[in-house]
């Protein structure tokens, strides 16, 4: 839930990022950001370069604010390194030791936090991310992505409120991908907070439907994906219509001041305007008129892909 | 038809309580402990630390064996074979060195060349926690590298005592504890300058190389200072971080140390010192690892 007006805000944050900026020497690799996290998913998105890992690393404590605050649970995680009973951190880097099994890293990780993980919880943790079949094998041995999911079983296993992940698919195949997703979907929707880093978008795109995006360190965009597309009120919606008449819906959509600019394409159109929902009533009366087959209406660049272009433009 | 049925594994999530920062430092000297000795790893890596455990252990058990045999016809005590039990220190200083700067690398140097500190980052403990326990669980390993054969040798002999086991350790306690003083000075002497060595060196052969050439050669540039006219040159033998350790160990057990006493030292200033070199190696350390933890 957001605050009042404010989208990079939520009422219920379990971490708080306030004014903060991270320079290293005269490079400023975060300027004056102010968000927060709480329950379910927020994709934290941006370019390579833009200051999610720095923000990242602010957030778990790993380094300080050269300017502004961060808090988790109400606490400055520098100085109370409790907070992270209820924590787990998925970092880019590889981050295991080669020369354990999976099994025995989860179950190490593990024992870094609780007196009391049973072997049932580290299966538990290894199947989550089907894990299983290799939890005996040395993880030196591993691919990158089955890497990665031994570090997300570790930061699993004990069942964290708040998971802060960091490029966590990189390197995952698609089937692996797509199970994953739907891990931390479940996660979310069970309450826990989730930050997921990414510079791929259709990542994020299918993971979370709030998003704090960041260009050269400076929070550009927050909120709802499609909120941010409707914000974005100078640059023309693009609009995919199908139709078997495509040369006659072009001509009556050209009359509207609404429309810029229409693209014929094979088997449609691809409709330029300011304003989506006049061409949106406008159709069916053109449709009734021209005895045209409408197959298909739909917005084509509310993805994060074109929002993020959009914001790297803007801010560059 | 066909029919199906999802088991339940009866895996659980884990829901019991969370532990604080003492609950995790545990967990990292027990680790440090287990990867220093090779535990769970492959026979390769307990080779060389089990291998000089028992060279340790060895004339500990051959003395006690020699007592056992020869007892009856000689009637021998530990003072007969050994003298004291500073001498048995001499007979594996070398050893412990040897131990500590194989063990202190392999504790240390993971953690930061696989990028595992960022798992310690994300729980509850702080640079300085994850620091004490990574530096205890060393001290653990080398005190009982270098207690443990001498607590062999003082129990079997007791064992041979005619007045009894339990009489023969009462009137060796105070030379117990005494082994135990001086093992501390040897962890501050071996183990302080490992430790300092394994946080910065980036491969665990080359922390390994630089202890164990560097505190022998700091010894002989402390030395030949000492014998030197340079203004100072009385507090030299203080340089020489490695041999503050026989030092202590013979301010513990009432000997002489012909080193100090040329330089005109009190013995007690060896035992000082290594409380300052362990000061500053922790001031040091804790700030190299602060920029990561």
């Amino acid at each position: 839930m957001t605050i009042g007006t404010n989208p990079a805000l939520v009422s219920d944050a379990t971490i708080e990022v306030r004014g903060v900026s991270k320079w290293f020497g005269n490079k400023v690799a975060v300027s004056d950001v102010t968000c927060s996290f709480g329950p379910g998913i927020t994709g934290l998105l941006g370019p390579n370069g833009a200051g999610k890992t720095t923000l990242l690393r602010m957030m778990m404590g790993l380094t300080s604010p050269s300017q502004g605050s961060v808090s988790m649970f109400g606490e400055n995680p520098r100085r109370a390194p409790s907070v992270f009973k209820d924590v787990a951190f998925v970092p880019e880097d590889d981050a295991v030791y080669p020369f354990l099994t999976a099994r025995q890293f989860v179950r190490y990780a593990a024992s870094l936090t609780s007196s009391e993980i049973t072997e049932s919880a580290v299966t538990a943790a290894l199947d989550q991310v089907e894990m299983l079949d290799a939890a005996d094998r040395p993880i030196s041995d591993y691919s990158k992505g089955m890497r990665q999911r031994t570090k997300v079983a570790a930061a699993l296993v004990h069942n964290p409120r708040v998971l802060v992940l960091d490029e966590p698919l990189n390197g995952t195949d698609p089937v692996r991908r797509a199970s994953l997703i739907d891990l931390f979907k479940k996660l979310a929707a069970a309450g826990h907070t989730i930050v997921i880093s990414s510079h791929v978008l259709q990542e994020v795109e299918r993971l979370a439907t709030r998003v704090i995006a960041m260009v050269d360190g400076k929070l550009a965009a927050a909120g709802d994906i499609h909120a941010i597309r409707a914000a974005m009120s100078d640059i023309p919606y693009q609009v995919r219509i199908d139709t078997d008449v495509p040369r006659q819906v072009a001509a009556a959509l050209l009359s509207l001041d609404t429309v810029s600019g229409i693209d014929m394409l094979e088997s449609g159109l691809r409709v330029e305007t300011t304003d989506l929902s006049s061409v949106g009533n406008v159709l069916p009366r053109i449709a009734s008129d021209l005895d045209a087959r409408i197959t298909r209406f739909e917005p084509v660049d509310e993805s994060l892909e074109s929002v993020f272009r959009y914001l790297v433009k803007a801010n560059r | 038809m066909t029919t199906g049925q999802i088991y339940d594994l009866g895996y659980a999530p884990h829901e019991g309580e969370r532990l604080g920062r003492s609950g995790a430092m545990r967990a990292i000297t027990k680790d440090g402990i287990k990867r220093a000795l090779g535990i769970g790893r492959k026979a390769r890596s307990k080779l060389m630390p089990m291998g000089l455990i028992l060279a340790a252990m060895a004339p500990a058990i051959v003395l006690v064996g020699i007592a056992f045999v020869f007892k009856s016809e000689f009637d021998l005590e530990a003072g007969d074979l050994l003298g004291s039990p500073a001498t048995y220190f001499d007979l594996i200083a070398t050893l412990a060195l040897l131990f500590i700067a194989l063990a202190a690398p392999a504790v240390m140097i993971p953690d930061r060349r696989d990028n595992v500190l960022a798992v310690y980052s994300s729980r509850p403990v702080s640079a300085a926690d994850y620091l004490i326990a990574r530096g205890g669980s060393l001290a653990i390993l080398m005190l009982a590298f270098l207690v443990l054969p001498q607590l062999v040798l003082l129990v079997g002999l007791a064992a041979l005592d005619p007045s009894g086991l339990f009489s023969a350790m009462v009137s060796d306690s105070g030379e117990v504890l005494r082994v135990f003083a001086a093992s501390i000075g040897y962890v501050g002497a071996f183990g302080v300058p490992a430790f300092l060595v394994a946080s910065f060196a980036k491969r665990t052969g080359m922390a390994a190389g630089m202890t164990i050439i560097g505190l022998p050669l700091l010894d002989g540039i402390a030395e030949a200072l000492s014998q030197s006219n340079l203004p100072g040159s009385s507090l030299a033998p203080l340089l020489g971080v490695a041999t503050l350790g026989g030092a202590v160990r013979d301010w513990v057990f009432g000997r002489s140390n012909a080193t100090f006493s040329q330089a005109g030292l009190p013995l007690w200033t060896a035992a000082a010192a290594l409380v300052v070199v362990a000061v500053i190696v922790a001031a040091v350390v804790l700030r190299r690892y602060r920029r990561e933890l």
